[in-house]
């Protein structure tokens, strides 16, 4: 998949719109990313920053999926509806705006579900996922999730593999996960060549390849601590727990302070407990802090979340694996990795020390 | 804004609803930018531009579209961003930050600006302006994958210029001159060839040979051109009198080129050429090198052409054959010329280069 690039050239105007980006990432990257197809879960602030971003990048097509309706308490961070378009489908909302964004990309609305799937995207049949390269999952609670994922590894074949990106920002703070499953990417290593002659010593440049294992969302959210080590694990992992725990109960991320932080606080004690975390991990400041969506972490972490993508489908880059978790305090995204042991041989039961010390220390992007 | 005042508290919320705030540039961060400060709730804002909407801007400075191309970049970004808060109020200016109508007074009137430009003498500038004015500034910039965000406020922090930045990496003129090695010393070289005949002349950009390069060895190469040029004149009908003079007397390039018109041909021979020829003998210079290889315009090799069939299909893709380069060089010579001639002002060519 490495070598193989969509056959037909870009046209020149393709190269004229994407000069900037093809002198970083090269012509390669960007053939890859014109031939990719991409669903978006959730348009909402976050949903509108990565589909921005993903339709300035290039792709063959983006289809957007949303299954509520406009509110108005979207305007904060949502750019791409318009106003007067309350109560219509956020997706069909969106669409017209986002057409505009880069007229080479083509951009479609799922189309109606049927049954539970109307409430649930992850509960529509396999067949709807198959054709995506990338999917993109925000505003979804951890069971959705789980599903999803596993819908995605399901549907992948030697031919087309689907990665699972998701992410959301809840307040102040996010979070982006990936799962690119077994990826191969190129690493470019620099280095000097030396010829016969003094002068003739010319920088060059090597490609490594380099493959990387991801675990399904399964694995890291369904991790008992009870007995484990967390001090590699940044605390902010147990709250975007608690909040997707959140998004299971109530059908959406936390909004109103005076109605939803209640809850909040019963779903923080009553999951921590169930994953054998003390609740001081995950204290009522950081709870207050994660309601509604605030307009420049949606920008931040679709920023990440979208130079995820680029980087999974064009196989250039080193992607993080697997949470990035957005640190509001400091303005730092933190990489961890997130994962169950791999129990080579041994049974699957002895639990107490299968996950902590397969995560590894926190790298820290500051932005 | 229900959504942002139970994060941000009354009072905050309200001062984000009555402060002016400036934004200079509106490029890739500056539309970023706007967008942010709309959706968050800031209603008096005025942007400032120089520049127009060019179609390699699309791909990240998304508050443009096709249409918008040579339109002013201030005055669209604030029609499209009205879109996302028609609450908002908006001013645009279509100028240099750097016009004396933007005084000291001007930049009072902001509780905050904030630069996303591109170039280090608008930053010095609007930095200056800001610690004038006592008004905070934050400061952006991005190059490829990086970028940075800096907090500059007076009496509290340092200012843009408080650290001297590092200068853009300069190359010993020897290398640039007579022994270039990487495809940037071309570059370099090419700019300050556009400099010395149609720019600002620096004495420190020449580009002919450098007779003072340690590793040539005294005046021995300068003995042997002269030697070379004595007995060579007769065998090579390319070397007028005039141009032999003009590499012995070092007249300045640029004089040089305006007697001769800017002719294409007579610049490319002194240029791959004569000056070529002049390198080679400069012998010690090539003990450890491959010695350059002097070119004429009658006989110039097309291998390797951009034209051929196996040749990539994009244009920016191709590599140029000598012949090509030799093409592409007359072309600009030829038009480069003819800006000169509608120009009136004292320095009139700019070579323009993106800054991080
Ligand atoms: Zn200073």
């Amino acid at each position: 998949m490495v070598e193989a690039n969509s056959g037909h050239e870009l046209t020149e105007d393709e190269a004229a719109l994407y000069d900037r980006q093809i002198r970083l990432w090269g012509v390669d990257a960007q053939k890859r990313l014109r031939a990719a197809k991409i669903l978006l879960v959730g348009l909402k602030g976050l949903g509108s920053e990565v589909c921005k971003n993903v339709m300035l990048a290039g792709v063959k097509s983006i289809t957007l999926l949303d299954h509520e309706p406009l509110k108005e308490e979207d305007f904060g961070s949502q750019f791409l509806a318009p106003r007067s378009e309350v109560g219509k489908n956020r997706a069909e909302a969106s669409v017209a705006r986002a057409r505009r964004l880069n007229p080479m990309v083509e951009v479609k609305i799922a189309p109606p579900a049927e049954g539970e799937a109307k409430s649930d995207p992850s509960l529509r049949p396999d067949s709807f996922f198959s054709e995506f390269q990338i999917v993109i999952a925000t505003g979804l609670g951890a069971e959705s999730l789980k599903r999803l994922n596993q819908v995605c590894r399901r549907v992948s074949t030697d031919k087309n593999k689907v990665c699972l990106i998701a992410g959301d920002v809840f307040g102040f703070h996010g979070y982006i996960f990936s799962d690119l499953q077994e990826h191969v990417h190129l690493e470019q290593t620099k280095s000097i060549i030396h010829g016969k002659d003094k002068g003739d010593a010319v920088p060059s440049t090597e490609n490594i390849k380099k493959l990387t294992h991801f675990v399904p969302i399964e694995e890291p959210l369904s991790i008992n601590w009870d007995s484990g080590n967390t001090s590699n694990v940044h605390d902010s992992f147990f709250l975007v727990q608690v909040l997707l725990a959140f998004i299971d109960e109530n059908g959406h991320t936390p909004r109103n302070m005076e109605s939803d932080f209640s809850k909040l606080q019963e779903v923080r004690d009553k999951k921590l407990s169930s994953i054998g975390v003390p609740p001081e991990k995950v204290p009522d400041s950081a709870l207050r802090k994660s309601f509604g969506e605030v307009c420049p972490v949606c920008a931040v972490v679709g920023g990440f979340l979208t130079q995820e993508l680029v980087k999974a489908v064009s196989h250039m880059g080193s992607p993080f694996n697997n949470f990035l978790l957005f640190e509001p305090e400091l303005c730092e995204g933190i990489v961890c990795r997130i994962a169950k042991e791999r129990t080579h041989g041994k049974s699957k039961g002895s639990k107490k020390k299968d996950y902590s010390s397969a995560t590894s220390p926190a790298k820290k992007m500051k932005v | 804004m229900a959504n942002t005042i139970q994060l941000y508290g009354n009072d905050l919320s309200k001062s984000v609803e009555d402060s002016k705030v400036l934004v200079v540039g509106a490029g890739g961060i500056g539309c970023e930018l706007l967008k942010n400060l709309v959706l968050s709730g800031f209603k008096n804002i005025e942007i400032i531009d120089l520049d127009t909407i060019d179609v390699s801007n699309l791909n990240r400075q998304f508050l443009f579209q096709k249409a918008h191309v040579g339109k002013s970049k201030s005055s669209v970004a604030r029609e499209s961003a009205l879109q996302f808060n028609p609450n908002a109020n908006i001013k645009s200016y279509h100028d240099s930050v750097m016009s004396a109508t933007y005084n000291v007074n001007f930049f009072k009137q902001f509780a905050l600006v904030m630069n996303a430009l591109d170039n280090r003498a608008a930053r010095n500038h609007v930095n200056r302006m800001c610690l004038a004015a006592d008004v905070p500034l934050i400061e952006s910039g991005t190059a490829g994958f990086s970028g940075q965000v800096e907090v500059i406020k007076k009496g509290l922090t340092e200012c843009y210029e408080c650290v001297t930045k590092p200068n853009q990496k300069t190359y010993p003129s020897c290398t640039i001159r007579n022994t270039p090695s990487e495809p940037i010393h071309c570059i370099v070289w090419g700019k300050h060839l556009f400099n010395q005949l149609f720019g600002e002349e620096d004495p420190d950009e020449d580009v002919s040979p450098d007779t003072e390069d340690p590793e040539a060895v005294g005046d021995a190469g300068q003995r042997a051109l002269e030697k070379e040029m004595d007995g060579g004149k007769t065998n090579d009908g390319a070397l007028s009198s005039s141009e032999s003079k003009q590499i012995i007397e070092r007249k300045s390039t640029r004089e040089w080129a305006k007697s001769c018109n800017y002719d294409d041909k007579m610049l490319f021979h002194k240029l791959f050429y004569d000056d070529i020829k002049y390198l080679l003998s400069l012998h010690d210079l090539w003990k450890k090198r491959r010695p350059p290889t002097p070119l004429t315009w009658d006989s110039l090799p097309d291998a390797g052409s951009s034209r051929a069939e196996s040749a990539p299909a994009l244009k920016d893709q191709r590599i140029w054959s000598v012949a090509e380069c030799a093409t592409v060089f007359s072309e600009s010579v030829k038009s480069l010329r003819k800006s000169l001639e509608v120009c009136t002002l004292e320095t009139p060519l700019y070579f323009y280069e993106e800054e991080f």
